[in-house]
């Protein structure tokens, strides 16, 4: 069964863009929730992507890319009634914003997305849903943005949540952000940069990145720092640099304490992704070198192909990984 | 305002993709509707093909890169802007890949049936509509476009208006060049289903199901109007989709077309289907046969101005459907 409620959030009604602070819910609840009035379960929290909504995760079967979506509360249902998973609360919470999903950062631009999942959702669903409410009963998923996002929420908050699966979460900047900057100034040359563009998927990662990666408050109307300069491409290095900081590919290293805290990482991505599998494989790599375990998937296809089929595995696979009962010694987070 | 409910349909539940007859229904309600007793001209708002109805009412979101907003806030602003209120009914057309195209198939269910037959008759039993269709019109973009043409040309006591938006035409261009390409990425294998590193897998099988199914084949009951890997044309069942196709059907229903108030083309120039040419080869035929139209252009692709069309071709079938009765419904009371 999925809910859907509105909810409220101090964090992200400090933005410049106009985004809402006044946010869709969804919620799946397991097959057994209604039945079971004292029942707790674990909880895994899904970050949609760049393009997406909490509500577009339960929207009824369609197509988007060539991939056939269907709504991911019946492919939970049918793996819980298959015992391919165990039963979980799935929580959906809605991260868009004027440009796009800022890869749910805090952003003094777009609003504090970060700090609005660990902190208000988490309390909200403890408080609303019977769920262990501990870190090793809650992980983190997401796809795209929502990898970035999962990866960078999972690998700095190991007191919210236990276990990350990032999936297609994208990396290694150097080598996948430059062609699309580039592509964006060649679509407007040599015109002046002047907000995203309908029908132009690059100019909208410039400006959403923008905000959330590089964000200028003192820059209006669109209120970010570009790391090419326009129209030469020349790299901004001190722009640039606060880029790097959300490559998985590197940051991992500043946050090595955290990750060996966790009690599961698990990552998944198409080995043909349009924004390459190499920021994972560098990301596994580096965690292999320092001993951090983890469990590195790749599958046949690309960005897209596959979504709801890599989040219904992770999910599946946090169900191997979290309490799944709560424990009477486990200090509640 | 949006209601969403659930609508029933046996001409629906006549299906081989193992769907039940009940469909997702929007009505968006003007904003006068809850404080008058007035009844209202209704406009059809058809999707378009790997969409739901479900998905209009939401946003705002990305879509295709341009912001997708919310339609409620779309229609309330083209009100707010001046247009007639009206009632707009977003039905729900999918089918076993993909949209059904609105026409009435053994594999995904009559739709056509459904909409004309069932759904017409709900929503004017259900809304303070203006129940004949001097003041029903249909419109939508791409596939919807395609359905908009279909159920007005052969439906004119049904509706007497369609915009088509960027609407699927000219099949010798755009659809025959779609099975070349989607045999070119499957050689040397056989074809076998839609596969997901391919839209134009779900395709080719979407419209085969609308203009050529055959329940007799398993799993797939379609056939493919071209041979494969040869390419050769099936004529048999190439004719079969071309009398599907706006630039070929408009002349066996120029009778029909004649008894609508309106018809509206309109089409962006970068269309990457050629869409473009379809609705201009569609124009020209229309004028050289005498039958009033309205062509319009604009700098687009398929689907970059998607949000802007919308309101323009709501306001036009503002225009040209018969204006709200103004008469009060005996025994309706405004809630």
């Amino acid at each position: 069964m999925i809910v859907v409620e509105e909810i409220d959030s101090a964090h992200l009604a400090k933005n410049l863009v106009g985004n809402p602070s006044r946010r869709p819910l969804a919620v799946y609840l397991p097959p057994s929730y209604r039945a079971n009035s004292d029942r707790r379960y674990p909880s895994a929290y899904v970050l949609h992507g760049f393009s997406s909504r909490a509500t577009t995760w339960i929207q009824p079967t369609s197509l988007s890319f060539g991939a056939y979506l269907r709504p991911l509360g019946e492919l939970f249902d049918e793996a819980i009634a298959a015992k391919r998973m165990a039963e979980m609360v799935v929580v959906m919470p809605d991260g868009n914003s004027a440009y796009g999903c800022p890869a749910w950062v805090d952003s003094p631009v777009a609003g504090e997305f970060e700090q609005y999942v660990t902190r208000e959702v988490v309390s909200h669903v403890d408080r609303t849903y019977r769920t262990i409410p501990s870190r090793d009963s809650r992980g983190i998923t997401g796809h795209s943005a929502g990898g970035m996002g999962s990866w960078h929420i999972g690998s700095r908050n190991p007191d919210v949540f236990g276990a990350m699966a990032p999936l297609a979460m994208t990396g290694n900047y150097p080598w996948m952000i430059p062609p699309i900057v580039y592509r964006y100034f060649d679509r407007i040359y040599p015109g002046q940069p002047n907000g995203p563009i309908p029908g132009n998927i690059d100019s909208w990662f410039c400006y959403g990145w923008g905000n959330a990666f590089s964000p200028n408050p003192a820059r209006p109307p669109f209120f970010c720092d570009f790391p090419f300069e326009y129209p030469s491409g020349a790299l901004v290095p001190e722009v640039w640099e606060r880029w790097l900081q959300f490559d998985p590919a590197t940051n991992w290293k500043p946050r090595e304490e955290n990750l060996r805290r966790l009690r599961g990482i698990m990552f998944d991505v198409g080995s043909q992704d349009e924004f390459g599998a190499y920021g994972q494989r560098i990301l596994s790599r580096g965690l292999t070198s320092a001993g951090i375990g983890h469990d590195a998937r790749e599958h046949t296809g690309g960005h897209t192909h596959f979504l709801r089929e890599s989040v219904l595995g992770a999910v599946a696979w946090m169900s191997d990984i979290l309490e799944l009962s709560p424990r009477a010694a486990s200090p509640a987070a | 305002m949006i209601q969403t409910k659930q609508i029933e349909s046996a001409h629906l539940a006549a299906n081989l993709a193992g769907m039940t007859g009940q469909r997702d229904l929007v009505v968006y309600l003007p904003p006068g509707y809850e404080t008058s007793d007035k009844r209202y001209p209704t406009a059809y708002l058809l999707h378009d093909y790997h969409t739901r109805a479900a998905f209009w009412p939401y946003g705002p979101s990305l879509e295709f890169a341009a912001i997708h907003p919310p339609i409620q806030d779309v229609l309330d602003a083209a009100i707010a802007g001046g247009q007639p209120e009206m009632i707009v009914v977003m039905p729900d057309g999918w089918g076993k890949y993909g949209c059904s195209m609105w026409v009435d198939s053994p594999v995904n269910g009559n739709f056509e049936q459904f909409i004309i037959r069932d759904l017409v008759a709900y929503v004017d039993a259900n809304f303070r509509t203006i129940a004949k269709a001097e003041s029903r019109g249909v419109f939508g973009n791409g596939a919807g476009g395609f359905g908009a043409w279909h159920l007005a040309s052969r439906n004119p006591t049904v509706f007497s208006a369609a915009a088509l938006l960027s609407a699927e035409s000219n099949f010798n261009l755009g659809l025959k060049s779609l099975f070349y390409r989607y045999f070119g990425s499957i050689f040397p294998k056989e074809p076998a289903g839609p596969t997901r590193t391919s839209m134009d897998s779900w395709m080719v099988y979407g419209y085969s199901a609308a203009f050529s199914p055959n329940p007799k084949n398993a799993p797939h009951p379609v056939d493919f109007p071209y041979h494969f890997p040869s390419g050769e044309v099936i004529p048999e069942l190439w004719d079969r989709w071309l009398s599907f196709d706006p630039v070929v059907s408009w002349r066996s229903r120029q009778d029909n077309l004649r008894k609508l108030r309106g018809i509206l083309l309109d089409v962006g120039t970068r269309d990457e289907g050629g869409l473009h040419y379809g609705h201009r080869i569609l124009s020209k035929n229309l004028t050289s046969a005498g039958i009033a139209h309205e062509a319009r252009e604009y700098e687009g692709t398929h689907t970059s101005k998607m949000y802007e069309r919308i309101p323009l071709a709501y306001g036009w079938l503002g225009g040209v459907l018969a204006p709200a009765d103004t008469k009060p419904v005996a025994g309706a009371r405004a809630t």
